[in-house]
């Protein structure tokens, strides 16, 4: 997967500035140590779908989302998928936080980073399994009004726990920590408003916001 | 007849999958399997009936997912679910009238055990032994599919404590024969072998090919039975649905090569029918069985892979160790954990292949003490562990809830010793440090050393606890208090070698005890017990001329294939320090710029000159504040405000020890509470501002992660808090902080909190009470102080 250095940054705060000279040599460093470090695996599938004039409905699940309604609205089918880099993220960061906390910082970045590039990855073979098809932009649960809840829908689904070793927690936080659930439209036409990245937030006053 | 009496000495055959059975019989994904039970049992009496008449004689009753967290909000119980399986079982073997065995099924919880999830080791066996007690009329425990090996060992345990019924262990490894949770093959095998189980193998996740092509990784290594069941091929997705594709005549072609190379259990999993069982049985009945050989290996493990002895030598970190050590003693009696921690970080990165714990003082709870610090350790490093205690209650427990098959730091030839720690080696399984010395003390001849290490092979031999387990340790002495010393421990080492076939091990330092310049001697003695055939040393891995005397003999005899670790450790080495060429920063300047080495430096020349307080106060305080401002004004950032107070941190820890040199003790002010809330696991910001309270001079309590109320008001009245911070990170976890927050104002008259996290804001923190938001790490340090500058804490 290759990570992206600027997304490294964001997460560090750096909206859009440049970084100091020892923090990027940090996070090369880290970068490249990563493939021997992290155990990245996913699981999708795809299901059909239904749009109502009030909900989504997948599988057994009548979901109430605006928000998940509008991102899906002319969709047939919808992929969902997981993924995760494995125990070996958090471990690393927990040793890091002993011996250095920037370096546990800048760790902790790259590792967020390394997941939207796997996310990415997947989307994108996904993308190339759908020749003639179009893709809506990832959409999670806590996303919006689309309720953080729906977690579990993806857990029973993809069968998550024990696919890829990924479990939820009671407060339905996942575990290991460096793990992603989401859900991606299939249509067979393309929207032009599509927004790929946090267009969907009310969070307008973010620092992390895309678009400073 | 027990089926122990057939295992290994005839071929066994398992029935086959049931959940995609079940689901073709009109069970809906996301449903309870078990619930058929009571909703559609002469569905599951057909299927076990089929598979008894396919030729199975392993009936897994269906139970695999009845546990207490599953079946939570069903309306069932464990109990009724396991006599509602075990009966269809039952009563399909009174149909077919032929003779079948009971298996009870038992798989993971659904829960992450910790330190990575939530629960813990003692709630997960709870959960298992509930099962186990509810298992009445089962013949036999079949644990399957199971990719955590900490999780197995629960399950192992409570079955082996709470029943006398045998039990067969499969694992679903990946095509690359590792676990989800990192595990590999030999790991697997040293910990299940430990305690006892009577069968160990694969199921699930992949096809017959690729549990084929594993095998003999699982065969070099198991002394016991095998027991393969894949699925039928990987799954693939037709029209929505999930189908295994292989045919039950090409399942069973590669059952006849997995008898062939060493399976003595077949089946099969997920996708296998009665059809592919039957044809199993009929291709496979009557192959010759792969005799069980013992492969004789001395092994330990820790979650991820196993430590082998007797081929190349093995380092054992000794420096997680009070003895002699003030430092060491100190961060002991005030649970100062991370700095054990450290050592362990530091010694893993020295080239340690296992470390030493020990944590013995008088004045502490050692078996508490002992669990945190394995269970940290474990979190940070994966090396396997050597629990080194005298007190037999620590061993227990750190054996108990250990992630894999530790070392044990030791046993020796007093009778009294040798009853109290052999049966916990033979219950949770262990390299047992064998040394040689008794109710006499230690002989002084190699022949009384030799002598002793017999008594314990034999008496260990009572508990059926075989040699490969046991590691002589002929004790090393100090040269100089006996010009012979050396020769004697030698001579035994290589006698109980040669004698006894046993693996050594010696505590190297001690050969020098009393003697000047001492590493010179240790590591031409510890290059000498090499030679005679050590198979481990317990040294320092800090030390260079001990590992240079390793790599060194490791590369001359045969122990390092081309001398590629000799070259990778110190091709890229200086032979001789050069002068470095460097200016000196203040320490002022080496604190904006993160630089700690130099902030160290800095502090000790400026030490010579100036007061401690008026270097704290005229140099690192405004240093800190010129950052933290930064920091605000966005002129730099994160990293760059952490490695300020990294290099800070140095110059404070540089002033307390030279305080302490001199008597003084360093001040602190009033002690800040933090925690991360119940429920959530994302802690790195508030590590963040811990480092950052603690540079400002401020103690802090650090409670750590998932922390209740109840704990949090507790240690708030025991240490008389003024002010607590809490974190949380997601939406769910708020409702937390707010239980926390009121059990505070209501237990605690006029407590402070401070709240910080992802998810809050000024609002929200207002909603749940808090007295105080801070967007970032700074804006806590300025709170704090604020306080602090008032008179408020």
């Amino acid at each position: 997967m290759k990570v992206d250095k600027k997304e490294v940054f964001r997460y560090l705060g750096y909206s859009g500035r440049e970084a100091d000279l020892k923090t990027e040599q940090l996070a090369d460093s880290l970068i490249e140590k990563l493939p021997e470090i992290i155990t990245p695996r996913f699981v999708l599938r795809e299901l059909p779908l239904t749009v109502t004039d009030e909900s989504v409905i997948i599988d057994k699940y009548n979901i109430k989302s605006a928000n998940l309604r509008a991102n899906l609205t002319g969709c047939k089918s919808v992929v969902l998928f997981a993924a995760t880099l494995g125990r070996e993220a958090d471990t690393l960061v927990k040793r890091c936080e002993l011996t250095s906390i920037a370096k546990a910082a800048v760790a902790q970045a790259v590792l967020s980073a390394a997941t939207e590039a796997y996310c990415d990855e997947i989307n994108e073979k996904i993308r190339s399994e759908k020749q003639g098809l179009f893709l809506r932009p990832r959409f999670s649960a806590g996303y919006g009004d689309f309720l953080l809840e729906y977690q579990e829908m993806f857990f029973e689904l993809l069968d998550i726990t024990k696919k890829i070793g990924v479990t939820l927690t009671n407060e339905l936080l996942m575990v290991p920590t460096k793990s992603v659930t989401a859900l991606i439209g299939i249509s067979d036409s393309q929207r032009s408003c599509d927004n790929e990245k946090c267009g969907n937030c009310n969070k307008k006053e973010c620092e992390f916001r895309y678009g400073y | 007849m027990d089926i122990r009496e057939k295992l290994g000495k005839e071929l066994i055959f398992f029935d086959g999958g049931l959940g995609t059975l079940l689901q073709k019989n009109g069970l809906k994904a996301g449903e309870l399997p078990e619930l058929m039970n009571f909703s559609a049992p002469e569905v599951l009496v057909k299927i076990h009936a089929d598979y008894i008449n396919a030729g199975a004689q392993i009936i897994t009753a269906n139970t695999f997912g009845a546990n207490r967290y599953k079946l939570e909000g069903s309306g069932v119980s464990v109990k009724e679910v396991a006599q509602a399986a075990i009966n269809n079982v039952k009563k399909a073997i009174a149909l077919t009238k032929k003779q079948a065995y009971v298996a009870y099924d038992i798989g993971p919880l659904g829960k992450m055990l910790r330190p990575v999830g939530e629960l813990s080791f003692d709630e997960a066996y709870e959960a298992y032994k509930e099962i186990v007690l509810a298992a009445q009329g089962a013949e036999l425990f079949a644990l399957e599919t199971f990719t955590d090996l900490y999780e197995v060992k629960a399950a192992v345990l409570a079955v082996k404590e709470n029943s006398d019924l045998p039990l067969t262990v499969t694992l679903a490894f990946d095509e690359n024969g590792k676990l989800l949770t990192g595990g590999d093959i030999p790991s697997a095998v040293a910990l299940l072998e430990g305690l006892g189980v009577d069968a160990i193998g694969f199921n699930c996740g992949l096809g017959p090919e690729t549990m084929l092509e594993l095998l003999p990784e699982l065969t070099s290594c198991c002394s016991v039975p095998v027991v393969i069941n894949p699925n039928a091929g990987l799954p693939v997705v037709e029209n929505g649905q999930t189908v295994f594709k292989i045919t039950p005549d090409d399942f069973a072609k590669t059952m006849v090569e997995i008898v062939k190379s060493g399976a003595h259990l077949v089946g099969g999993c997920c996708g296998t029918t009665p059809a592919h069982i039957e044809r199993t049985v009929a291709l496979c009945k009557d192959i010759k069985l792969t005799p069980i050989t013992d492969k004789g290996l001395t092994v330990v493990s820790s979650y991820t892979h196993a430590v082998t002895f007797g081929d190349k030598p093995v380092i054992i970190g000794e420096r997680i160790n009070p003895t002699g050590k003030a430092r060491f003693k100190q961060a002991l009696r005030e649970s100062d954990f991370e700095y054990i921690f450290k050592e362990g970080i530091a010694q893993e990165e020295s080239g340690a292949h296992i470390l030493d714990v020990n944590v013995g003082l008088p004045e502490i709870d050692e078996p508490s003490v002992m669990e945190t610090t394995v269970t940290g350790l474990q979190a940070i490093t994966d090396l396997p562990l050597q629990i080194d205690t005298t007190n037999i209650a620590a061993l227990e427990r750190a054996m108990r809830i250990y992630n894999g098959k530790p070392m044990i730091n030791s046993v020796n030839a007093k009778q009294e010793v040798m009853d109290a720690v052999f049966p916990l080696v033979k219950k949770y399984g262990g390299l047992l440090v064998c040394l040689t010395l008794d109710e006499d003390g230690i002989p002084q001849t190699a022949e009384g050393r030799i002598a002793l290490a017999r008594r314990m092979i034999n008496e260990a031999k009572k508990y059926g606890i075989e040699k490969k387990n046991l590691i002589v340790d002929t004790l090393t002495m100090s040269v100089s208090t006996g010009s012979d010393n050396a020769k004697i421990t030698l001579d035994a080492l290589r006698g109980v070698r040669e004698r006894f076939g046993v693996n050594t091990v010696l505590g190297v330092s001690n050969i020098s005890f009393g003697l000047p310049q001492r590493e010179r001697i240790t590591s031409s003695f510890f290059t000498l017990a090499l030679y005679e055939g050590l198979s481990a040393g317990i040294v320092n891995p800090m030390s260079e001329s001990l590992m240079s005397a390793y790599y060194s003999f490791c590369a001359l005899c045969e122990k390092d294939d081309k001398c590629l670790s000799y070259i990778e450790k110190y091709s890229g080495a200086q032979s001789a320090p050069v002068a470095q060429t460097k200016t000196e920063l203040s320490l002022y300047d080496s604190i904006i710029k993160g630089m700690a080495q130099s902030a160290s430096e800095a502090t000790k020349k400026l030490l010579t000159e100036r007061e401690s307080l008026d270097i704290i106060n005229n140099e690192l305080i405004p240093a800190l504040d010129v950052v933290g401002k930064g920091f605000e004004e966005k002129t730099l950032f994160l990293p760059q405000l952490l490695m300020s107070a990294e290099a800070a941190s140095v110059a404070f820890e540089t002033i307390r020890k030279t305080l302490e040199k001199n008597g003084q003790a360093s001040e602190k002010k009033s002690p800040i509470l933090i925690a991360t809330v119940k429920g959530d696991v994302h802690d790195i910001g508030k590590n963040i501002v811990k480092v950052l309270l603690s540079n400002y001079g401020f103690e802090v309590i650090d409670l750590g992660k998932d922390v209740a109320p109840e704990k949090i008001v507790q240690t708030a009245i025991d240490k008389k808090i003024r002010l607590v911070a809490l974190s949380a990170l997601m939406t769910t976890t708020v409702v937390n902080m707010e239980e926390t927050i009121k059990q505070l104002k209501k237990s605690v008259p006029g407590v402070i909190t401070m709240v910080g996290g992802a998810v809050l804001t000024q609002e929200y923190a207002d909603m749940i009470g808090a007295d105080f938001y801070s967007k970032d790490a700074m804006g806590a340090v300025r709170f704090a102080n604020e306080l602090y500058e008032k008179g408020e804490i």
